[in-house]
């Protein structure tokens, strides 16, 4: 019993540690994982560039609601955002060989414009240290992870655009 | 560096061809002969079942052959616990109605150590074989034949007398121990009951599937006289120590068919639990 | 305990003074640490109603579920452990994981043309009809294998690798051959990668082969057949291996993968010898606005253990992915399939349809759907003489041939779902299902349930109050004549942006044939979410369920209580 209680309060010190400490969770450079695309070409993740400006990451799969809401939600606005901020959106699909092929499709069927990057053996996964999905990560123009932020409610990703934005005009992210 | 990506690669496929495959040709079996020999330590073989188990009928033959088998060497006891045990008055009745749960089986098989996760398990002397202290019945043969390798600890002897008017039974156990043993011993003395008849259901072809109506239940678990995991009879007993222990039963409030039961009796050390011997002798003499 | 406490206290101290250390910074540029953390803790409570009393529970009351796990890079270089604690472990999860430890650490250096790991790692030949090692902690799977992994890039597009390593049982240390050893090899050729004439090819090929051989000591077996002691001769060295392709021209795919197992008498096949066969392919076609998938799969006594003895969904070297649809829908998954490595035929389809904005079927906002329609049968089996049955310990079991399905049916699943934005706070998604689960054979029982045949519908609402709070509606019913009759469920979900939720749930079985097993299964929820880290805490009932990992099913049973999850990635 009692090692339980100490066992839940080290555990319970280590999250609040990650809640408080934000500058944590930065990355100053993207691991170099090798992936493939949907036509099944290698891509390693450290090509994930965007001519200096923001770039979002965004860990999602076929059978995650959330992570489809949120991609969902996103794509109606994002023709504005690219405009607008010349962002650039990454979904990385932890798809098992049991829904992988599910991808192209949904994405197509779906009309989203990302850049979509297969992940089966969750190896950036792993990488990025990401646990529950949907897990969304916004890069600033040098490539450095600066935000990380897990689950998705409606009305996120107004708070996404305006980091973003904040990002562009080269202010530091609270 | 192309020379070290070369030597690599040929280095595993080297380690692969060399040894990837043993393809076994026909006859893919021999049947062994079973020499007898009653200088060896017993065994204790528990076979952990329920009658809408459908995969427990062919594991309960199992346990017999083994019995049959190694005869006056493997003796075993059917406990009947778990959900599998619980009596079905929906399916397949009346078939299923019986209870053939014990207090005493139900405690072992909620045993954390024991892991009597899924059904059909067994455990052979209650000793880890593989790495696992219960496993499934296609382990059964090979854990027993390594534990009758190991040296023999005791003598035991059950010696019943029964009543039929009083329907009382005195059941002596003596056990002598032939080699010194440094921990705390138990004594486990079970009553067990043969040729129940009653529903098993069944998953292998050979016997009626999905259920065999009229099954023939052997060594039924009824109880433990002296106590769920017994009780302790030495503390350290030295070469040569006997312990006699004498236990009186009653079965005038019992259902069971006393000319069917059988005293079981198995000393176990008191801190690991592995069985050192086993004793069986039925209750009524035939 | 000490080992975690230091651990937990250097892992705090190393995140904690790390970016505020400058010189240090300078000391160890370009490194960095990051890693998880996932806490599940449970009180679990009486409930008459659903049979738990004071004995079921056994006197543990309160389980838990939990794991941290750091990683350390620096250049080419990286590390990492993961510690795990199940104090005990939470119902519905393997009770040989009870305890804590270190199952997962390794050390990692890679550059251009060679990657090695040292330590515990996950890797997937082709699909992983061969070989699959992964992590799935919400299902209690690890089958991490430890020992050494080789990547080798000699040309630009072909990649070799190898393995070799012993894989994880629980907490059981590898003693004296009590697992098999695995070694395995993989190719990969990107032909559009190696020939430079391909590169702008609209035709993208990928070549694969692999070969895995796991050799599990022991030449002769024991086992009792029909009151007879059969000595076994047992094939030390069981080898699987096969080849796979996968062809892409513009918006179709085709994608297909063979795998031969030689003999490998195991418990879940009864020690037959016959060799295992899969075949795994897939065509997709999609362009913008329409996506179009079909899969078939044909299993024959595929099952890859490192442990010919252990029957349930520890020790899988390979992984059988099941080809129908994943629901997350709680009524739509109340009967899921789970894959039956000793043979399986089965074919799934899907089309997603979007119509955009002002187009006719579209409308003013767009409108989605997804249809979607597999079935599973089992394989042909045909005896190999009048004497031998099927399935016969020692013999050769069965014969059956290429793709050939046989009459039982094991699962079947059409579905049709239509999403729409009705307005500007409006949207809606209304699914059909219709199902037949074969509760038999999923389950393992034999002639007692049949198939359970089941109408599902489904309305999800969400209505967005205002642009951060949004509420979200769901009804959903079951209507079946067998197993436990017609169900209802209903939830209602606030979420708050960026940080809250709260929901509430019930399942009811209202159409239950026993009065007294007609149940509310209610559920209260209640989350926080800060950057990374997300509280959340759950009150209420937990229906008894399966789940099913890699073919075997593990019943769960139901459950009444108090559940806090912690979950936080640095």
């Amino acid at each position: 019993m009692i090692n339980k209680i100490r066992i839940i309060f080290l555990l319970t010190l280590l999250s609040s540690v990650a809640f408080t400490q934000e500058s944590v969770f930065k990355y100053k450079k993207l691991p170099s994982v090798s992936i493939k695309d949907v036509k099944g070409q290698t891509f390693k993740t450290d090509s994930i560039v965007n001519n200096g400006k923001p770039i979002i990451i965004s860990f999602w799969a076929t059978w995650c609601k959330p992570c489809v809401r949120e991609l969902t939600t996103i794509s109606d606005v994002y023709d504005e955002w690219v405009k607008e901020t010349g962002v650039k959106l990454y979904a990385i699909s932890v798809d098992d060989s049991r829904s992988m092929t599910l991808v192209a499709p949904m994405v197509n069927g779906k009309g989203w414009d990302y850049t979509v990057l297969l992940d089966p053996n969750g190896d950036f996964k792993r990488a990025m240290s990401v646990g529950p999905i949907p897990h969304t990560f916004l890069l600033n123009g040098k490539g450095e992870v600066v935000w990380q932020h897990t689950s998705f409610s409606e009305g996120d990703e107004l708070n996404l655009i305006e980091m973003v934005k904040k990002l562009l005009k080269g202010e530091e992210l609270k | 560096m192309k020379s070290l990506i070369h030597s690599t690669l040929i280095f595993f496929m080297a380690v692969m061809l060399l040894q990837s495959c043993t393809k076994v040709s026909e006859p893919f079996y021999t049947v062994q002969v079973v020499a007898a020999d009653t200088n060896t330590r017993t065994i204790l073989l528990e076979d952990y079942t329920g009658h809408t188990c459908v995969n427990c009928a062919p594991a309960a033959k199992s346990a017999n052959s083994l019995q049959e088998l190694y005869k006056g060497r493997v003796f075993v006891i059917g406990v009947h616990a778990g959900s599998f045990a619980k009596p079905d008055l929906v399916h397949y009745a009346p078939y299923l109605t019986a209870d053939y749960r014990c207090a005493t089986g139900n405690e072992w098989y909620s045993n954390s150590v024991f892991n009597i996760d899924q059904n059909p398990k067994g455990m052979v002397n209650r000793r880890p074989y593989g790495g696992k202290t219960s496993f499934v019945p296609s382990e059964w043969s090979n854990a027993i034949q390594a534990a009758l390798k190991l040296p023999r600890e005791a003598y035991m002897s059950v010696t019943n007398t029964y009543d039929s008017q009083s329907k009382t039974l005195s059941s002596k156990v003596d056990t002598k121990f032939l080699i010194g043993y440094a921990s705390p011993v138990n004594l486990c003395v079970c009553i067990v009951e043969d040729s129940i008849y009653g529903g098993q259901e069944n998953s292998v072809a050979g016997d009626s599937i999905p259920i065999i109506k009229n099954f023939r239940f052997m060594h039924i678990l009824r109880g433990s006289i002296n106590g769920t995991y017994g009780e302790q009879i030495a503390a350290s007993p030295a070469a040569n120590a006997i312990v006699s222990k004498t236990y009186s039963f009653d079965f005038n409030t019992k259902t069971w068919v006393p000319g069917h039961c059988s005293v079981i009796a198995f000393i176990s050390d008191a801190a690991t639990s592995e069985v050192l011997h086993v004793a069986k002798s039925p209750v009524v003499k035939p | 305990m000490n080992k975690l406490t230091y651990f937990v206290l250097g892992v705090v101290g190393a995140i904690s003074l790390f970016p505020l250390n400058a010189s240090s910074q300078d000391l160890l540029k370009g490194s960095e640490v990051h890693g998880s953390m996932q806490m599940d803790a449970a009180y679990y409570l009486k409930d008459n109603k659903m049979g738990i009393t004071d004995s079921t529970l056994g006197g543990k009351l309160i389980r838990m579920n939990a794991f941290t796990e750091v990683n350390y890079s620096l250049g080419n270089f990286t590390a990492g452990m993961r510690f795990e604690a199940y104090l005990p472990p939470l119902t519905g999860y393997d009770a040989q994981y009870n305890g804590a430890g270190v199952p997962y650490w390794y050390a990692n250096y890679k550059n251009d043309f060679i990657d090695i790991t040292a330590g515990n790692f996950y890797e997937q030949f082709g699909n992983g009809m061969i070989l699959r090692t992964y992590q799935e902690w919400t299902l209690g799977v690890d089958n991490s294998i430890q020992g050494i992994r080789v990547k080798v890039m000699p040309f630009k597009g072909v990649t070799f690798k190898g393995v070799y390593g012993i894989q994880r049982y629980y907490w059981d240390p590898y003693k004296d051959y009590n697992r098999g050893i695995i070694k395995g090899f993989d190719g990969d050729v990107n032909l559009n990668e190696l020939f430079a004439g391909m590169a702008d090819s609209k035709v993208k090929l990928t070549l694969g082969g692999s070969i895995v051989s796991d050799f599990q000591q022991g030449s002769t077996k024991s086992i009792t057949y029909d009151g007879k002691l059969l000595s076994l001769a047992m094939p030390e060295n069981v080898a699987n291996y096969g080849g796979r392709f996968n062809l892409n021209i513009g918006g179709f795919n085709w994608q297909t993968e063979y795998a031969h197992k030689i003999n490998d008498p195991n418990a879940r096949n009864n020690y037959i010898y016959k060799g295992g066969n899969g075949v795994f392919t897939n065509l997709s076609w999609s362009q913008k606005g329409l996506g179009i998938q079909v899969m078939s799969k044909w299993i024959d006594n595929m099952s890859y253990k490192s442990d010919r003895s252990v029957v349930n969904n520890m020790v899988d070297i390979n992984y059988l992915p099941a080809i129908t649809k994943q629901h997350t829908y709680a009524l739509a998954s109340m009967y899921p399939y789970a894959t039956q490595p000793n043979g399986e035929v089965g074919i799934s389809g899907t089309v997603t349809l979007h119509f955009p904005k002002n187009s006719p079927l579209g409308g003013k906002t767009g409108l989605a759907i997804a249809a979607n329609f597999s079935q599973v049968n089992g394989i042909k089996q045909v005896r190999l003489n009048d004497s031998t049955l099927i399935g016969q310990t020692g013999t050769l079991g069965y014969k059956s041939t290429f793709y050939g399905a046989g009459n039982q049916l094991y699962y079947q699943d059409a579905n049709l779902e239509v999403s729409k934005k009705f307005s500007k706070k409006w949207k809606g998604a209304f699914t059909y299902l219709h199902q037949a689960y074969n509760k038999d054979v999923v389950e393992g029982h034999v002639d007692q349930y049949g198939i359970v045949y089941s109408h599902i519908g489904v309305a999800d609402l969400a209505w967005s109050i205002t642009p951060k709070h949004n509420l979200r509606w769901e009804l959903q019913g079951l209507w079946t004549k067998q197993d436990k009759g017609n169900w209802v469920a209903g939830l209602v979900e606030l979420t708050i942006s960026p940080a809250w939720f709260f929901s509430v749930m019930d399942q009811y079985n209202y159409g239950n044939s026993d009065h007294n097993q007609r149940l509310n299964y209610y559920l209260v929820s209640a989350g926080y979410t800060h950057h990374t880290s997300r509280l959340a805490l759950s009150w209420g009932r937990q229906r008894e369920g399966i789940i099913c990992v890699g073919g075997v099913c593990r019943y769960v049973p139901a459950t009444n209580g108090v559940t806090l999850t912690l979950t936080s990635s640095f």
